[in-house]
Parts: C-alpha cells; sequence; structure tokens
C-alpha cells in the first residue's frame, strides 16, 4: 500500500514559509557524497513518502511516489516484464526515484534509449504556499503548459518537493547479451560511433582497460544477426557487468582516488588530464569518468574547448553547478529558482545561481 | 509589468510605422521588411486559418545579430514579437496579436554541419523537418520526428511546439530528439541551452522548458538534432474491424505483447472513407482501420510480425494485409498521411482537434464523440494516433454556414475538456495557440497557471514575446465560467466570481 504523506509534506512547507526557515530536502542521501553540505535548519524526509499508485502495463506508465525505492519499481514492472525505459544508476539499495529524477544523471541507456528525463511524462511538485500543483500527465504526449516536469531533471530539490511522478516504461527485451572487444582507446571511441549509426540492437557500450563492451538487447533473431554483425567475444556474466557498472560496483569505482565525471561530444579522442590514474569511457564516448587525484586549471579549460566540462564526482571537494554555467545561464536558472521558490525555502545551498 | 496574467492585459504603444521602418532600416535591409498589403497577408495566420489577422509589419532578419537588434528593439518600444517558422501550426501560435511585429525565420534555411559519426545536425531554425532527414540520408541516418506537414514545417517550430509524428512511440517527440539549441531571450542575448554536441548538461532542463514553450520564452536561433540509423527494414500489417472496441483490444494486446510498433494508427470508417476515394490505397472498410509497422533488422520483423498477426486474428479483425514490399508499405501508409486532405475533400471545411487520452478510454471516448456529434449535428472522423493515445478527430462543418463554425469549436471543446476528465490532455502535439486558451482552464488549476505566468514574467519581463498565447489569465479562466469540478475540486478557488 503506498505511504501517501503529501499533506504532512505540504504543511512542512507551509509551516517553512511561516517562520522563514529554509528546509533541506532528501531522499536516501546516496547521492550526497557529490553535493555540496548543505545543514538547513530543518529536514525534509522524502524517503516515507513512498509506495506506487498507479501501475498499467498496458499504458506503458507507472507512476509513484517519489520516496518509493528503485528497486521496488523495477521488481513491479518486471512481473509484467517491463522495466523504466532507460537505465537508472542506483548506488545504494534504498535509491528512490525522486532522488534519481532531481539528480538527473542517466546510466549507460542514455545514447541509445536517451536520459531519465526523456521518460519523464508528468510530476507533481509542492509549492511554497504548501499547494500541490500538477504538471504534465500519464499520457505519452502532452504538450498543454510548459513543460515543468522534464524541468525538474537535475533540479536536486531546489524547485520544491517532488511528491509524484510518472515514468514512461517499456517490455523487457526476449534476450540481453555482451560481446567484447580488445582495442585501444581511441579505436573503441571510433567503433562505438560507428556501430551506434548502424541499425543494430545495442543499448549500452563501455570502454575500460582496452576492452570494448557492448550490451545487444533485443529479439533473439536480431540479436544473433547482430552477432554477426559485429566482431565480438561474447562475455559470459554481462549481466553483472552491467550491474556493476550502473551501480558503480564495478573495481573501477571502488578505487580510493577521486573520481570526475566529464562530458564532452562523444567522438572525443581519449583525453589525459593531467594527474589521470585510470578512466572509464560510457555513453558511447559522451561520458568519461576519470580517476585523478586533482584536476587542474589546463584540464578544465582544455574540457571546455572541447564543449563539454568536468565535475567533481566523489573524494574531492563538491562542486556548485552554477559553477559549471556561463553568466547568461546562471542568470535564468536564478530567474527559474525564483518563480518557484522566492523565498529561497528549498535546498538554498544547492541554488546559489545569483 | 505590461502583461497582466491576472487579467491578460497588455499595453502595447500604438507605434507609428514610418517612424518604425526608419529605425529598422538601419540594421535590416529593406527587401527584408514587409509592411504593404499584399505582403502581409500571408502572415495573418497559420494552418488555423479560422483565427487571422493581418500584422502591422512583418520582419525578415538573415542573421542571428540582426534577431538580437530586432528583439532588443521592440523591448526597448514596447512592441510584441511574434516569432514565425513555416506557419504550418494547427493552433493560432503565430496569429498576429494587435501591433505585434511578426520575424520570420523563413531566412535562416541552412544546415550548417552534419557530423555523421557523432549523429547530430546542426541547423538554422527555418529548415525543413524532411529537409533533414533527407540531407542525413546519404549517411543512412534521419531525424525521427516526422508531423505529417514534415515536407513544409520548420525545425524551429517543431521545437516551439514540441512536434510529434506517427513514429513517437519508439521514437521519441522532438524534445527527445534535440540536444541543444541557441535561443534569444527578450533581452536580446544570446543564450545556450542545453549540452552543445554533448548528451548532457549541468543544472535544470531548460532544453525541455523550451520545447513546447511555443515562442513565449525565447527565439531559438540554431537547433542541434539527433540522427538515428535509418532501420535496415520495415513492414506494416493493415487490419480491418467490424467494432472499434475490437481494434482497441488489439493496440492494448500488441503493447502487452512486449512489441513497440514504430507505428500504430487508427482510422474509423468516415476517414477511411475519405482517404480511400483520395488515394485509392485499396483499404477495406470497415468500422475501424489499424496499421501497424514494425521496424528494425529483417529477422526481427519476422519474428515480431508473427505475433501481430495472431493478435490480430484473435482481436477478430476480419480482413489482415501484409506489405509485401516498400512500395506497398508506402502505399498503406499514403491513406493515412493524406486523411485530413482526404476528409477537406468531403466538406467544405473541417476542424482538427489534437486530445491525448490513456489508450484504454478509447472505446468510451469515442463513444463520447458519437454522442456529441448527434447532438451538434456535425459529422466527425476520427483519426488516431493509437499507438500514443493521441486523438485527432475532424469535425465537419461548413463556414458559410451562420453559426456552424461555433457549433465546431463548442464541439471541440466538449471532446477536449473529456480527454482530461479521462486521464489525459487537451493537447498531444499542436499547442495550445490562441485555440485551446480556454481548455487549459479545464486542465489547469490556479496555482499551476499562476506558475506558469511567474516564468513567463520572469524570463521575459517587459512581456513582449508572443503575449497571450499559451497560458490563459486567470482573470479570463474565472470569467469564463470553466468552474467544471474536477475530481471534486473547484478549479479556481481564489478567484473572485461573477
Amino acid at each position: 500500500m503506498p505511504n501517501d504523506i503529501s499533506e504532512q509534506i505540504c504543511q512542512q512547507v507551509k509551516q517553512a514559509q511561516q517562520s522563514a526557515q529554509p528546509l533541506s530536502i532528501h531522499g536516501s542521501h546516496s547521492h550526497d557524497f557529490m553535493l555540496p553540505e548543505f545543514a538547513e535548519s530543518q529536514q525534509l524526509n522524502m524517503n516515507e513518502h513512498q509506495g506506487i499508485i498507479d501501475y498499467q502495463p498496458t499504458e506503458l506508465t507507472v507512476t509513484a511516489l517519489s520516496g518509493t525505492k528503485l528497486e521496488e519499481i523495477q521488481q513491479t514492472l518486471a512481473k509484467e516484464h517491463q522495466r523504466p525505459s532507460t537505465d537508472f544508476p542506483a548506488f545504494s539499495a534504498d535509491a528512490t526515484l525522486g532522488g534519481a529524477v532531481s539528480i538527473g544523471h542517466t546510466g549507460s541507456a542514455r545514447p541509445y534509449y536517451g536520459a531519465i528525463r526523456d521518460h519523464i511524462l508528468g510530476a507533481s511538485l509542492v509549492n511554497t504556499s504548501g499547494e500541490i500543483m500538477h504538471f504534465g500527465g500519464q499520457v505519452m504526449k502532452n504538450v498543454a503548459g510548459y513543460d515543468v516536469s522534464r524541468l525538474l531533471a537535475g533540479t536536486r530539490g531546489t524547485l520544491g518537493p517532488i511528491l509524484e511522478i510518472t515514468l514512461k516504461v517499456q517490455p523487457i527485451p526476449e534476450q540481453q547479451s555482451t560481446l567484447c572487444m580488445d582495442l585501444d582507446e581511441n579505436a573503441a571511441i571510433e567503433i562505438m560511433n560507428r556501430l551506434a549509426g548502424q541499425s543494430l540492437p545495442i543499448s549500452a557500450s563501455v570502454f575500460f582497460d582496452n576492452t570494448l563492451y557492448i550490451r545487444l538487447e533485443g529479439t533473439e533473431a536480431g540479436i544473433q544477426q547482430a552477432q554477426k554483425t559485429i566482431n565480438g567475444q561474447p562475455m559470459a556474466d554481462g549481466v553483472d557487468f552491467w550491474n556493476s557498472i550502473q551501480q558503480q560496483k564495478h573495481d573501477f569505482f571502488t578505487s580510493s582516488q577521486p573520481l570526475w565525471r566529464v562530458i564532452v561530444p562523444a567522438t572525443t579522442p581519449g583525453l589525459k588530464l593531467e594527474n589521470q590514474q585510470s578512466s572509464l569511457i560510457d555513453w558511447c564516448g559522451g561520458l568519461r569518468w576519470v580517476q585523478a587525484s586533482e584536476v587542474s586549471t589546463a584540464d578544465i579549460e582544455n574540457i571546455r574547448e572541447k564543449g563539454g566540462y568536468i565535475e567533481s564526482f566523489r573524494g574531492s571537494k563538491p562542486m556548485q553547478q552554477a559553477d559549471l554555467m556561463s553568466p547568461l545561464q546562471k542568470q535564468m536558472h536564478a530567474k527559474i529558482k525564483s518563480a518557484f521558490d522566492p523565498d529561497q525555502l528549498f535546498n538554498p545551498a544547492l541554488s546559489n545561481f545569483a | 509589468m505590461a502583461f497582466d496574467p491576472h487579467t491578460g492585459q497588455f499595453e502595447f504603444s500604438n507605434w507609428d510605422l514610418q517612424s518604425v521602418i526608419a529605425d529598422l532600416l538601419e540594421f535590416i535591409p529593406a527587401p527584408n521588411l514587409l509592411h504593404k498589403a499584399s505582403q502581409l497577408s500571408p502572415y495573418e495566420c497559420d494552418g488555423l486559418s479560422a483565427y487571422h489577422k493581418v500584422p502591422k509589419m512583418v520582419v525578415l532578419p538573415e542573421t542571428i545579430k540582426q534577431c538580437q537588434q530586432i528583439v532588443k528593439y521592440c523591448k526597448k518600444h514596447s512592441i510584441p514579437v511574434i516569432a514565425r517558422g513555416a506557419g504550418t501550426g494547427l493552433s493560432g501560435g503565430v496569429l498576429p496579436v494587435e501591433q505585434a511585429i511578426v520575424l520570420s525565420l523563413a531566412k535562416f534555411n541552412r544546415i550548417q554541419k552534419i557530423d555523421p559519426l557523432q549523429r547530430l545536425a546542426i541547423v538554422q531554425p527555418g529548415v525543413r523537418n524532411l529537409a533533414i532527414t533527407e540531407a542525413a540520408a546519404q549517411y543512412n541516418l534521419y531525424y525521427a520526428p516526422d508531423p505529417s506537414s514534415q515536407i513544409a514545417c520548420s525545425i524551429g517550430g517543431n521545437v516551439a511546439e514540441n512536434s510529434g509524428g506517427v513514429h513517437s512511440l519508439k521514437y521519441g517527440l522532438t524534445v527527445n530528439n534535440v540536444l541543444s539549441l541557441k535561443v534569444i531571450n527578450s533581452d536580446g542575448d544570446l543564450l545556450d541551452i542545453g549540452g552543445g554536441e554533448c548528451m548532457d548538461s549541468p543544472g535544470f532542463d531548460l532544453l525541455a522548458l523550451m520545447h513546447g514553450s511555443e515562442g513565449l520564452l525565447g527565439i531559438i536561433v540554431e537547433v542541434t538534432v539527433q540522427l538515428i540509423p535509418k532501420p535496415e527494414s520495415a513492414q506494416v500489417v493493415l487490419a480491418a474491424f467490424n467494432k472499434i472496441t475490437d481494434a482497441g483490444a488489439a493496440v492494448r494486446d500488441i503493447i502487452s505483447s512486449g512489441i513497440i510498433p514504430a507505428g500504430l494508427e487508427m482510422m474509423d470508417k468516415l476517414a477511411t472513407q475519405a482517404a480511400e476515394d483520395f488515394v485509392h490505397a485499396n483499404y477495406p472498410l470497415a468500422e475501424a482501420l489499424l496499421l501497424c509497422e514494425l521496424d528494425g533488422s529483417q529477422s526481427e520483423i519476422e519474428q515480431q510480425m508473427e505475433k501481430v498477426n495472431q493478435i490480430l486474428k484473435n482481436s477478430h479483425s476480419h480482413d489482415i494485409r501484409l506489405s509485401q514490399n516498400d512500395s506497398e508499405r508506402a502505399l498503406f501508409w499514403a491513406g493515412r498521411k493524406a486523411a485530413f486532405p482526404a476528409v477537406g475533400r468531403i466538406s467544405p471545411d473541417y476542424y482538427c482537434m489534437d486530445g491525448t487520452i490513456p489508450r484504454k478510454a478509447l472505446p468510451e471516448v469515442l463513444g463520447k464523440i458519437s454522442d456529441f456529434s448527434k447532438q451538434y449535428g456535425l459529422r466527425v472522423a476520427n483519426v488516431f494516433h493509437a499507438g500514443d493515445g493521441n486523438l485527432h478527430p475532424l469535425i465537419l462543418y461548413d463556414a458559410n454556414k451562420t453559426g456552424d463554425l461555433q457549433k465546431a469549436e463548442q464541439f471541440g471543446a466538449d471532446i477536449l475538456k473529456h480527454c482530461v476528465d479521462k486521464g489525459g490532455t487537451i493537447t498531444g502535439e499542436h499547442g495550445v495557440g490562441v485555440e485551446k486558451i480556454d481548455q487549459m482552464c479545464h486542465q489547469f488549476h490556479s496555482s499551476e497557471l499562476l506558475k506558469f505566468h511567474q516564468i513567463k514574467a520572469l524570463l521575459d519581463e517587459s512581456g513582449i514575446l508572443n503575449p497571450g498565447k499559451a497560458i490563459p489569465s486567470l482573470h479570463r479562466c474565472a470569467e469564463l465560467g470553466a468552474m467544471h469540478v474536477h475530481n471534486g475540486k473547484l478549479p479556481h478557488p481564489d478567484i473572485p466570481r461573477f
């Protein structure tokens, strides 16, 4: 049974507004390591607000309260041979849907199935007066009003507590298979992109330690045909491998070195940061995970010149998103923040756009 | 503030044509400034010609800098600006308002870059949707969203409306296929929105906010789109049903069998008849006609087609035909793609609606539409993107008959309200524009509408960007008596009623 505590959450927001006390909105804390410290005076815990409130397999939609665990959603969908429409990274068993949307980072399927935000159909949000606002809906196509539900992806709770989210879901493909190829970094980047330009049932490609891993998902016939086209070695424990990437339990992610998240155009050749120890390439080349004791100004500049950006992820001082924006982008963020939260009630320490 | 969301009033100065022409000539060449009656009439409406007004002036800038200069000028002089693409919109989104300058992006028609390895194209906003696919064809890539107007509509307009198409269930809408934008805000500043050529960007998803914002938040001057590989093969199956409920059941069963068709379309008897008379696709005449397209590798299609065929038989389809080659596939689609003009041949005028509903509500909603049809004495042909629940009832009327247009509009409004009551929306892909502005009052409560107005007011302080469209004023909703009690809640409790 869903445990809907919307009323309690709205009440807490109202009180916060009346007493002018900012709120620290959080789920399972599974991303705290990457967020700047924020100890606002009051905690707004979304964890209890959980449960699937509507699941219609034939409509391909699921609506859940924001504190619902991703694991519960996955298990419920799996009973109907369905799953979320893209990879949701989960770093702990109690990672929540609201947390995943608020952070907005997508797993390895990003280049093939789209980002998390691509599969958000609707959401409800609490305004500073403690009223519930509904945006989007439970249907596939909806262009009435501004697309506030997708806007919420990546907002880190700074526009208000998200109460409910409707996601598009997809059937679980009949089969999954993983192929490996031994290659150097630049050859791997080129091959990932070449393959992505062909009609093949690829759903992820990762390069690590001179091996390119390609995940195929589809019908039995489709996968057999793709295996013939791609000249790779089948990997026996492919499912475990992809889980270890999604949950960051792979050896690469468990190192004690600080971890950086680098976003670049997918075909950018291999990066060599000054203090780089190791790297793992995901998203068909568009996401480079880099281990480095620290990052130099020259590294930052070099990545910016390539059209991308670098952010600290784990093990070093967390960064503000605003630090990665141009002055005009910051200004636009500040305006949107003030449209939703003029009183600076919601996670103000995470939204210093001014 | 020039624009008041509560009343919908905006105060724009009654500017002097000659002095504005003289000012704009300082940075816009004379041939790109249209102000004579004969030049202006093509700009009086978009694809929804029931609403029309001749603008006072049309400007056709050729550079981003000129666009910025125009916006800065208009802001300074409090002149509304309406950005216009190809003018194929279906909701009156570019209808000129009093005192507005129409800023046409028709001259922004260049494809600036195609990167086949990275599978993206950087294009100017006036580039036609289909032109992107044609240019990418040499790399075996294409741009997926394919609104029926794709031969003429522009990519900038697609972004402004978040256009869909017949393949959106599998391949997504415009918002799912665009990586980044360059946008001019109401200060005339040029903003980068989205990740450039990257798949992520820090902060809020501003790219999503811009999609479907109907020219109210900025003027799109560059679009970076994703291209995807052309499927190896595609095949269509056409199935006829004696009962709409059987066709609805077939749609449900195809989806729950784990197949996501590339396209899944339905037409009712009147629409099928009109399409058949027009393009001679050799359609069987039945209460409902279903078209289901599968794409992928040949072996994949064969495997899935077998399942689909079985489902269609089990759902009592009495006539099932599988396209045997690409030309037959094109013929099967020809009728569907020409459904709107085909219906145009059997009635002096038609009014196209765009509600979206949960698929399971289809038989009930079609039944209700049939009741409304009897009530208003107007015929209706139904064309339906069955895969994503997007319904296009075409209401047939005669504009020359007194009261017919009003009846058609009221009929349409009733359909949209019913879509909302069934858990759907008033517009799936055509936008709100001026046409559905009153129905917005039925779909949203005042706290939500107010939030939309706050976003607009902060991003466009002077209110010059396409004012009066897409989001109704709270006053208008209250005054309209949009008092339909939805889920037991009064929609606009804080607004005085009279």
